[in-house]
């Protein structure tokens, strides 16, 4: 039980929304490679409660990942070396999403790759398919060609962008790296050729070595860093992303009011692009922190690993906590 | 294969914490649990089958994720584990206090496949070299090294009296062999120091020719040893490996626990731990 939960009764709030034309029962989603394709957790957890599943990141053609060790616990902290290790987006197609679609929440499929064309080709795919929405990945830390690389740099963000946007109605949202110098320049840059949501954060490069050996304790060197450690910093770029790009605003449902973000009303013949929050979100409490910043949802990852039922805690928190501030 | 049992994520209590070896401890929960969470049950741990795991973490604890711990033996009311105290999280689960809660995922995995199975016997008559005496009893070794004792005793306390030959083999000291000598055909021991059984390592004293199926659990380096004496062996055996891995969600979801094999990369997690040393890349 989360602290505070208990204190709270009375009636819940519905938080119930909608992003970029779909509708979620509840701003939560399950983030990328931290939840399979949903079904991993049926077994001990409701996954029909969650507002949305981020697939596992898929590329066009299967990957087998990273070798060596793949995982590292840091204080407060997660350390992974996956390599985007999934089985092509035609056997996603075929095998995964008809049963993650029978899952109940809404289905996004994260899509990466290597090339400009790998991502147009995968693109392609999953709008013929019948996923709710795209998650453009550019922002994986762990893989050497592609990845990351199209995230860090505002044009080549808006090359990728754009190419992807070009093959898809779906709703399209763009996954940015904290490891960009310019967050807000990509951002900027994804929004102006037709991101309709940005979520943010994918993994902190990280690295480490194994003292006993003298070697990177990974085979690919650098590693992705996620869990409790980086929700300061993830929370600072939500922000700076709600101040610095007109186009994103608060949802007026779940922020803060007065929001120092208010503000951003002046700019209300702006197309509204939604951010998702994420990184290190534990408990209800850090969801309500990304929430009233401006967020109009979150994503929970790490925290899945060591208490599935975080899922359940975070939403009953936040049913009371905007139902007793209603 | 192992039925898929029900699995939970709840928070156990502690019944008791003793040391049994250096460093080793012997942690048993109840089985019994309540609700710790908004959306959690009360309810009872499914029963485990030998050669399966939980992701245990205690509570309060200072580390992010629970710690894969092979269960050792289980009753209707509890499940004992034995835990190696090596970093942050074995220590914490090695200083709870009976009362105290844990957190547990489990039970996680595959299975031992029983020698008297119809897949073992299935995989034994495909096997590369057919089996001559088709009415003799299988020749099989169970095989623990260190804390890999853990497992793999609880599966030789299932077989039927007189059926195997059991060998552990420990740095120093033994632990985790209660009830072995009174089941086993043999039971075989080696301590690196001599402290008990024979001085030496696995490798002195086991002999593959002699057996048809081989479990093992234990530090990669002797089922490497397991794994290539068996391949070489003239019986062909059948060897079952458990495997460890570092792990981060023990539900198949992260892909952080994979093992290479002939037929591609397999969750540690999930799809094993248990494996076909035949398939297995060490």
């Amino acid at each position: 039980m989360s602290e505070g939960t208990q204190n709270m009764a009375g009636k819940k709030a519905d938080l119930s929304l909608k992003i970029a034309g779909i509708s979620f029962t509840n701003p939560i989603i399950a983030a990328s490679g931290t939840f399979g394709y949903g079904r991993e957790y049926s077994d001990v957890i409701d996954v029909s409660r969650l507002g949305g599943i981020c697939s596992k990141g898929l590329t066009l053609e299967p990957r087998s990942g990273n070798t060596g060790r793949r995982i590292l616990e840091t204080p407060s902290g997660l350390m992974n070396s996956i390599g985007l290790e999934n089985p092509g987006i035609p056997h996603f197609i075929e095998h995964e999403l008809p049963k993650m679609l029978e899952l109940g929440p809404v289905v996004i499929a994260n899509l990466s790759g290597s090339t400009l064309n790998t991502y147009v080709e995968g693109a392609r795919l999953l709008d013929a398919s019948d996923v709710h929405m795209i998650e453009l990945n550019i922002s994986c830390p762990n893989v050497k060609a592609g990845g990351m690389a199209w995230g860090l740099d505002p044009k080549a963000a808006a090359t990728v962008t754009k190419a992807v946007r070009r093959v898809t109605n779906k709703p399209l949202i763009v996954k940015l790296s904290p490891n960009a110098l310019s967050l807000v320049k990509v951002a900027q840059a994804v929004v102006n050729v037709g991101a309709d949501v940005l979520s943010l954060v994918n993994t902190f490069q990280g690295f480490a070595l194994d003292i006993t050996t003298g070697k990177p304790v990974f085979d690919n060197i650098t590693a992705g860093f996620s869990g409790p450690a980086i929700k300061p910093l993830a929370l600072r770029m939500v922000r700076d992303i709600l101040l610095g790009v007109p186009q994103c605003s608060p949802t007026r449902k779940f922020s803060s009011v007065p929001s120092e973000l208010a503000i951003r009303k002046k700019h209300k013949k702006n197309r509204f692009v939604p951010v998702i929050g994420l990184g290190g979100i534990s408990c209800w409490q850090d969801a309500a922190e990304f929430l009233m910043t401006g967020a109009s949802a979150i994503q929970i990852g790490t925290a899945i690993f060591a208490n599935p039922h975080v899922i359940g805690d975070v939403i009953t928190g936040l049913e009371t906590f905007y139902g007793r501030r209603s | 294969m192992c039925s898929p049992y029900p699995k939970v994520a709840c928070a156990a209590t502690v019944e008791s914490i003793q040391p049994v070896g250096t460093d080793v401890f012997s942690l048993v929960l109840v089985r019994q649990f309540t609700p710790v969470s908004t959306c959690g049950d009360r309810g009872i741990i499914p029963e485990p089958i030998p050669g399966q795991f939980f992701m245990l973490r205690a509570r309060p604890s200072g580390v992010l994720l629970g710690r894969p711990i092979s269960v050792y033996c289980y009753d209707d009311r509890t499940i004992t584990f034995l835990i190696l105290k090596k970093g942050k999280g074995t220590s914490e689960l090695c200083s709870v206090s009976p009362g105290q809660q844990v957190d547990i995922i489990g039970p996680i995995g595959n299975c031992f496949l029983r020698p008297d199975s119809s897949e073992i016997e299935e995989v034994i008559k495909t096997a590369i070299t057919p089996r001559t005496e088709e009415s003799a009893e299988l020749s099989v070794a169970v095989i623990g090294g260190g804390i890999g004792v853990a497992p793999v005793a609880g599966f030789a306390l299932s077989l039927p009296p007189g059926t195997f030959d059991f060998y552990a083999s420990f740095r120093t000291g033994t632990y985790g062999l209660d009830g072995i000598a009174a089941i086993a055909k043999n039971v075989i021991i080696t301590t690196e120091d001599g402290s008990f059984g024979d001085r030496g390592m696995l490798s002195d004293v086991f002999n593959p020719e002699l057996y048809d199926l081989v479990y093992a659990c234990g530090p990669t380096p002797m089922l490497k040893y397991i794994q290539s004496a068996c391949k070489n062996a003239s019986r062909h055996p059948l060897v079952y490996l458990s495997l460890e891995q570092h792990m981060a969600c023990g539900a198949g979801a992260c892909l952080g626990c994979t093992i290479q094999t002939m037929h591609g990369n397999k969750r540690c997690c999930v799809d094993g731990p248990v494996f076909n040393a035949a398939e297995v890349i060490l």
